[in-house]
């Protein structure tokens, strides 16, 4: 009998986590600026070993620029993939994202409100530029979450469905893009051009301290989505079939809606919403490790991360030394890959 | 169904008065005469097209800041009926009725303006909105002021069809007088290495065919990114971190200021910034106008401060 | 926990309970250990809410659930509710598909810690199930594949891997034919027995339950009317009082009676 055990689940983690890292192998070599394998084993190896870099241009690229950026994306796509996931079994639908409840326009509102103004309000230069960006991203993000919550959650009260938390969650999204796109052209010309990049996705913008807060909370919040992964099996099968099973189900759609809200939010605020990855991946993990959460959240977090920053480290070497910003990728290669599953599963999910 | 209608209802109250708010601003009656003289020529304009125009034009519109600047500094400002809301300078043309905006020009205002020479330039406006300008009826003369020859080669245009033709050959010979004489100044010196910062993010750096490049190279200065054909790409950290240039410079921009390069990730290890040789100059040094030459001066002052003093 | 037969294992006190009207008003059962309990009344008497009700998935506005031994439903949490009964629901949904032992197997989900996994106990007690509802064959079909009526027997096979005190079946018999209606109630009602479940069964066919049932509860307008053997409560007055029809009521040679409308 194939059921599930610690030792697949460890296996299946492991195998990827291997895959990752060579993802990541490439991901170094590749660029603008080509670093050849065995430098950029080198140089870490010395920086490991705690001996000072000889500050020659690889280096710098290598540890301030192209490293990080690594980690950004991995740590991007993986919260996406696994609060899609999340999101996915939680409102029973194949084509809810992370981004369904209102997370992504409400950081963008938050976005498009910093850039009007921020000049006015005295954000010049220094640390303040560097964190109240994502800061206020987080904070239209959050805002967001509590007014869909306010609207909606009413029916978190266990068997009644997500609908209306999915309708609250597509209403006031749609609300809050039309205020975007009024804010949108009150806006100069070339503030324009920045919250374009934005809104399509893009990890080109240096990584500093916040990464800090960002990998705390994504990690936390995916341990927070492993203890609820066998709930979410059983609310997939329906709530009543849930509350029977013993699932405490509005405690777990409220947690579960709180945690992947609050890693996309924060996620969201450093890279902008970038699309498909929160849909596709969890799909394609479907469909190679099956649909038990226990062992496909972990899998769709590291593939998520895998699928990000093999995107990402294209959009920024396609066109060297120009860059796309990495939701063209995803978008480019997300929307045939769908058509592509969907034909393949007969149109079932 | 009484709430969705009173939303209904304070909705197109607040669409009305959003509309009575935006008045547009009354277009002057200028006395002596209307369409100047009867006497026209044909004029080829900046991107080839044959144009009919009145030798002494009475009611000039600009559209985009740069034709401003020129129509007054060749003297021709009391003609000119109407400008764009970014048409700042100098402080007369402030007064002067708006027309628009460098993408959208307010086509029912200036069918109603019916001036007699509208004048547009290829830096800032759409072409499509231009052509459509023409399309109407309008006279429609278009400047190319691509690069620091086009921009001589602007002035004398602006200046022949505004009929101050005189004013606008002697502006273009001063500007040529001053360019040459700053050359003189650097001659001898190796050109500087510079990363020009067009905008910072996303990171947007000047191409090949871009004025800037044209500029910098005035100042004594050669841009690392001048090697990439498309106008404004977007420009790799890493790219800069390989090329080392000696200076940065921008332009400052009062919306999005330059961060603190040297708290920034990357940016913190050039040596241009540790070295701190970051310029920023007044935007007077991106105006395909004129007044460019001051900004090619105070860029070429700040780097080579012992050869102007 | 042994039972003896006959002991109240799940009792409703003075149930009541409001949608937008009042669906369930004063309701009282008792469900005794190894004895099938039928309950029969006419649509919109409120059966589903009460079913809810017995299982604590909805709070009652008044009156209590009491479980022997445990207590009122309302200081259990749902895990060990879960564990003591176990409901057989009228439809159930599969999100993602899976295969038929998977879906028996969540049964045993309020046996597992949080981040436990099944073991072999968990699979033998699953396929036991499944062999019990006649589904072996399908073991590893997807869920998607199944008829209507196999997935009813499939939503029982679950139930039957709790391995719970009490059963309740919601309509189970909607979807079967006839030969599958009896064997699914002589199922129940020898698992009944064997295990010493307390069982409520609620069903439209009356015969059937009359046959297998030993105690019938008659549901009207959310309340229960009357309660006890067969022989006691399936009578022509009951019957022509809940349906508004005549019925012949006529005794079997087993003890069991035959109900049949009397269509003029």
């Amino acid at each position: 009998m194939n059921r599930l055990s610690r030792t697949r689940i460890i296996g299946t983690s492991l195998s990827l986590l291997a895959l990752w890292i060579l993802a990541a192998l490439v991901s170094i070599n590749v660029g603008s600026v080509r670093i050849p394998l065995l430098t950029s084993l080198r140089l870490v190896k010395s920086r490991l070993l705690g001996e000072a870099l000889d500050g020659s241009p690889l280096a710098v690229i290598l540890f301030s620029v192209r490293l990080p950026r690594i980690f950004l994306a991995s740590l991007v796509g993986a919260a996406l993939a696994a609060a899609g996931a999340a999101f996915q079994s939680l409102l029973r639908n194949p084509l809810a994202d992370p981004y369904v409840l209102g997370v992504s326009t409400g950081a963008s509102m938050g976005t498009i409100v910093y850039s009007i103004f921020a000049a006015s309000l005295g954000f010049t230069a220094g640390a303040s530029f560097l964190y109240a960006r994502p800061a206020a991203a987080f904070l239209g993000a959050a805002l967001t979450v509590a007014a869909v919550y306010a609207v909606g959650g009413g029916s978190m009260r266990a068997g009644e469905g997500s609908q209306r938390l999915l309708l609250a969650g597509i209403v006031l999204a749609s609300f809050i893009s039309s205020i975007n796109v009024f804010l949108l052209t009150s806006t100069n010309q070339a503030d324009l051009r920045g919250i374009f990049y934005w809104l399509i996705g893009d990890l080109s913008r240096p990584v500093d301290a916040s990464i800090l807060v960002v990998t705390i909370v994504v990690l936390a919040g995916f341990a927070v989505l492993y203890l609820f992964s066998h709930s979410l099996n059983l609310i997939a099968m329906g709530e009543t079939s849930a509350l029977i099973l013993g699932v405490e189900v509005a405690r777990v759609k409220a947690g579960v809606y709180l945690v992947a809200s609050l890693m996309t939010g924060a996620v969201v605020s450093v890279g902008g919403p970038i699309a498909y990855i929160g849909l596709i991946c969890p799909h394609l993990a479907r469909m190679l490790f099956g649909s038990d959460n226990r062992i496909l959240l972990p899998a769709v977090f590291v593939f998520g991360a895998i699928f990000t920053l093999l995107a990402d480290t294209l959009a920024r070497s396609l066109f060297s030394p120009t860059e796309l910003p990495v939701g063209v990728i995803t978008a480019l290669c997300g929307a045939p890959l769908f058509i592509y599953l969907l034909h393949r599963r007969g149109g079932k999910v | 169904m009484a709430r969705p209608a009173s939303y209904l209802l304070t909705f197109l109250h607040l669409l009305i008065c959003f509309s009575c708010a935006t008045k547009p601003s009354p277009v002057p009656e200028i006395s002596g005469g209307t369409n100047g003289g009867g006497d026209t020529r044909v004029y080829t304009d900046g991107i080839g097209r044959q144009v009919t125009l009145p030798k002494h034009p009475l009611r000039i519109v600009s559209l985009a800041p740069s034709v401003t600047e020129v129509i007054s500094l060749v003297g021709a400002d009391e003609r000119l009926i109407g400008v764009t809301t970014h048409c700042d300078w100098p402080e007369s043309v402030r007064t002067k009725p708006k027309l628009g905006d460098l993408i959208n020009p307010n086509y029912e205002l200036l069918l109603t303006a019916k001036p007699d020479l509208v004048i547009a330039s290829t830096a800032g406006n759409d072409r499509t909105a231009v052509l459509k300008l023409a399309d109407l009826g309008l006279p429609v003369f278009v400047t190319a002021p691509r690069s620091v020859d086009k921009i001589l080669e602007t002035v004398t245009q602006i200046g022949r069809i505004t009929d101050c033709a005189a004013q606008g050959d002697a502006l273009a010979s001063r500007m040529k007088a001053r360019l040459d004489d700053i050359e003189r100044r650097l001659a001898g010196l190796a050109p500087l290495r510079a990363f020009f910062i067009t905008w910072f993010d996303p990171l947007l750096a000047p191409g090949k065919e871009t004025f800037e490049n044209d500029v910098l190279r005035l100042a004594g200065v050669a841009s690392i990114s001048a090697d990439i054909d498309q106008f404004y790409p977007r420009y790799s950290l890493e790219q800069v971190l390989a090329r080392d240039p000696d200076v940065i410079i921008t332009v400052n921009h009062e919306s999005a200021p330059l961060p603190d390069l040297s708290r920034l990730a990357g940016w913190q290890k050039l040596r241009a910034v540790r070295e701190k040789r970051i310029y920023i100059l007044n935007e007077v040094f991106q105006h395909p106008s004129p007044r460019f030459v001051d900004g090619v001066e105070e860029l070429a002052r700040k780097l080579h401060p012992e050869r102007f003093q | 926990m042994t039972r003896c037969r006959g002991e109240i294992i799940l009792e409703a006190q003075g149930l009541e309970f409001s949608y937008a009207n009042p669906v369930i008003r004063d309701f009282s059962l008792t469900l005794p250990a190894g004895m099938v309990t039928g309950m029969i009344g006419p649509n919109g008497s409120g059966k589903t809410t009460a079913l809810r009700l017995l299982d604590g998935i909805l709070r009652p506005a008044a009156g209590t659930v009491i479980f022997t031994g445990a207590g009122p439903l309302l200081h259990l949490r749902r895990r060990e509710i879960a564990r003591r009964i176990a409901m057989v629901p009228q439809n159930g949904t599969v999100y993602f598909d899976q295969t038929v032992f998977h879906f028996a197997m969540q049964g045993r989900s309020p046996h597992l810690s949080l981040l436990g996994f099944e073991s072999e106990l968990d699979e033998e007690v699953t396929l036991r199930a499944l062999e019990m509802t006649q589904l072996t064959r399908y073991m590893d079909a997807p869920v998607s594949t199944l008829s209507g009526g196999e997935k009813q027997r499939l939503l029982l096979a679950r139930a039957l891997a709790q391995e719970s005190e009490v059963l309740l079946v919601d309509e189970l018999t909607a979807n079967l034919d006839i030969s599958f209606q009896i064997e699914l109630m002589r199922l129940i009602a020898r698992i009944t027995r064997e295990r010493n479940l307390a069982t409520l069964v609620v069903s439209h066919e009356i015969n059937l339950l009359a046959t297998f049932a030993d105690n019938v509860a008659l549901m009207e307008a959310g309340i229960i009317l009357a309660q006890g053997t067969v022989a006691e409560v399936v009578n022509r007055a009951n019957l022509k009082h809940l349906f508004g029809l005549d019925f012949t009521v006529r005794m079997l040679s087993d003890g069991k009676p035959e109900v049949l409308p009397v269509i003029n």
